[in-house]
């Protein structure tokens, strides 16, 4: 409850106002965080706005992905958890300490952080007399392949951190699970990582841990469909602005994986591991020609190959994705690696589940895929500096 | 005289399904295929709609051996006399119980020498 130096960090925040707390915090830091806060002139991220961070700007090189549970689900503690993430958020993402932060000079660069909560659909059924959530957000529901492991599933809610410091990274994390500490419990964390250079030059797209390059086809921001694929425009008020992430953890069962010949890679997905080209075109970006043959008149994208099973059946089928590698060392004599799958899209009924059902009856690669964890959550709408994240919950 | 209703190839070799295709054309070099291909263990199967027309019926297809390796082929049957020069699998052996009066057709193609052999002695058609 306490930080080390004796300051109440929920005294500080929780029941005052937003006027006693920023007094509160000038009297605390006033004078020791001065020089520290002179050095924050570096990459940041803005945190207030219509729509959350840490969706929109380029994901940062590395991430964790932290669900806690509300010890007591009540209202009220909800409101004191947005409240404490907001502030944390708001000032750790540009480079301020946070309120009795331990170790202020670990918050000084802000390298891209990122905070984004968002809320899981069991949030609706612990926590009395909360607004009814909007109908198309649910628990994703298993597919056949799926070896879900709930260490990797499902909570209450959850914090995406992004960043390109892992020192930034792991204060921030820290920071906010001791704010949160009597108020909720981590149930687990997905720590993941991207390259931090593209493909191959000229495109934005980056290679997964099985080489190949990802993110081809992926309505990017400033799409002119990313705002109506990605924003939630529908439904009950509060959730506005907000968007739907759909998490998995997704094992690659590498030594499999590699025995295949570099074409049968390439079968397995649609897409050249070179230069991210679908078979048949030249470049990553042309549009994919899924009626194309090689000279025999065979299909060069095959029936079960990824890329035709995901792509969406219509405009509005389709989702964005952010995903982040994972690898967690050897487990068992194996190694444990694969794909942090994150995606958004403002109504997965539409959009994710029809995608994930072609997929999971037939993709080709799942052979050499496990989902070994999936959640969901509704990501809440961002907020001014006068408001918190989640406020529309309490209105 | 008629079609029998699939085309089935099998290997020596257990199959993937990955990258698989098929095309069969009929003498006028339509694709006959009617429906979605099924890989089994070792055998790629295709039903192929009827057709009347005498003559060269070309298969071509793609399948991946276990081991990860693709492979290309293609061969000829006919329908009533061949057209043209025939570039057959080693061996051909019909399905118990089932008869093609004056049709040299592979209801099931062994490929008695694995697929090595067919990769080595196709591949040069691209
Ligand atoms: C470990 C698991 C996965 C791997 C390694 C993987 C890999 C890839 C790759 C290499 C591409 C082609 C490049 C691109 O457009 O980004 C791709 C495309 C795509 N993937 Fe995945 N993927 C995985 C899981 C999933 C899942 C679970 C979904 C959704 C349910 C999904 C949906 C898509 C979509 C929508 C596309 C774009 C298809 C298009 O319109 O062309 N992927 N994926």
């Amino acid at each position: 409850m306490s930080d080390h130096s004796g300051i109440s960090r929920r005294s500080l925040l929780v029941g005052s106002g937003a006027a006693g707390v920023a007094g509160a915090s000038i009297g605390y830091f006033g004078k020791k965080s001065s020089a520290v806060q002179s050095m924050t002139e570096v990459a940041k991220i803005g945190f207030y706005g219509v729509h959350q961070s840490g969706i929109e700007n380029t994901p940062g090189l590395i991430s964790n992905f932290v669900a806690f549970d509300l010890i007591d689900p009540t209202k009220a503690n909800l409101q004191s958890v947005l409240r404490l993430f907001t502030d944390d958020a708001a000032r750790l993402t540009q480079g301020k300490p946070a309120l009795a932060d331990g170790a202020p000079e670990l918050a000084v660069n802000p390298a891209n952080l990122t905070m984004t909560l968002g809320v899981g659909p069991s949030l609706f059924t612990r926590v009395p007399r909360l607004p009814s959530k909007p109908e198309f957000f649910n628990e994703i529901p298993a597919f056949p392949n799926d070896q879900l492991d709930p260490k990797w599933s499902g909570s209450d809610f959850i914090i995406q951190f992004c960043c390109d410091d892992s020192l930034t990274l792991s204060h921030a994390v820290g920071m906010i699970a001791k704010d949160l500490s009597t108020l909720a419990q981590v149930r687990w964390i997905q720590t993941g990582a991207r390259s931090d250079k593209p493909a191959f030059s000229g495109t934005t797209s980056v290679r997964n841990l099985m080489g190949q390059v990802e993110g081809s086809d992926n309505p990017l921001p400033g799409n002119p469909i990313f705002n109506s694929l990605v924003w939630i425009n529908e439904g009950p008020q509060w959730a506005k602005d907000g968007t739907i992430l759909i998490l998995r953890r997704i094992q690659m069962l590498m030594d499999k994986w590699e025995i295949l010949d570099r074409s049968a890679q390439e079968m397995v997905i649609g897409r050249r591991l070179d230069n991210g080209a679908a078979l048949g075109n030249k470049v990553e970006n042309e549009p994919v020609n899924f009626e194309a043959t090689d000279t025999l008149g065979l299909p060069l994208i095959s029936a079960n190959a990824h890329i035709r099973l995901a792509h969406g059946a219509s405009l509005s089928e389709r989702i964005y994705r952010r995903p982040y590698n994972y690898d967690n060392g050897i487990v068992d004599g194996k190694r444990d690696l694969g794909l942090i799958f994150a995606a958004f899209t403002s109504n997965p009924v539409t959009s994710y589940l029809p995608i994930q059902g072609r997929l999971a009856q037939s993709d080709s690669l799942n052979k050499w895929i496990t989902a070994i964890g999936s959640s969901t959550y509704l990501i809440l709408p961002g907020c001014t500096e006068n408001s918190y994240i989640g406020e529309t919950l309490f209105t | 005289m008629s079609l029998p209703k699939t085309v089935e190839i099998t290997f020596a070799t257990k199959l993937m399904d990955i990258g698989t295709g098929i095309v069969v054309l009929d003498p006028s070099r339509k694709n006959i295929v009617s429906g979605p291909f099924t890989v089994s263990e070792y055998s790629l199967s295709a039903p192929i709609s009827d057709s009347k027309i005498l003559g060269t019926y070309e298969v071509t297809y793609r399948v991946v051996s276990e081991d990860g390796h693709p492979v290309e082929g293609r061969f000829n049957f006919y329908l009533g006399q061949s057209s043209a020069p025939t570039a057959s699998p080693d061996r051909v052996t019909e399905k118990s119980g089932r008869t093609w009066p004056n049709i040299f057709l592979p209801l099931a193609v062994v490929l008695a020498l694995g697929i090595a052999f067919i990769f080595r002695r196709y591949r040069n058609i691209k």
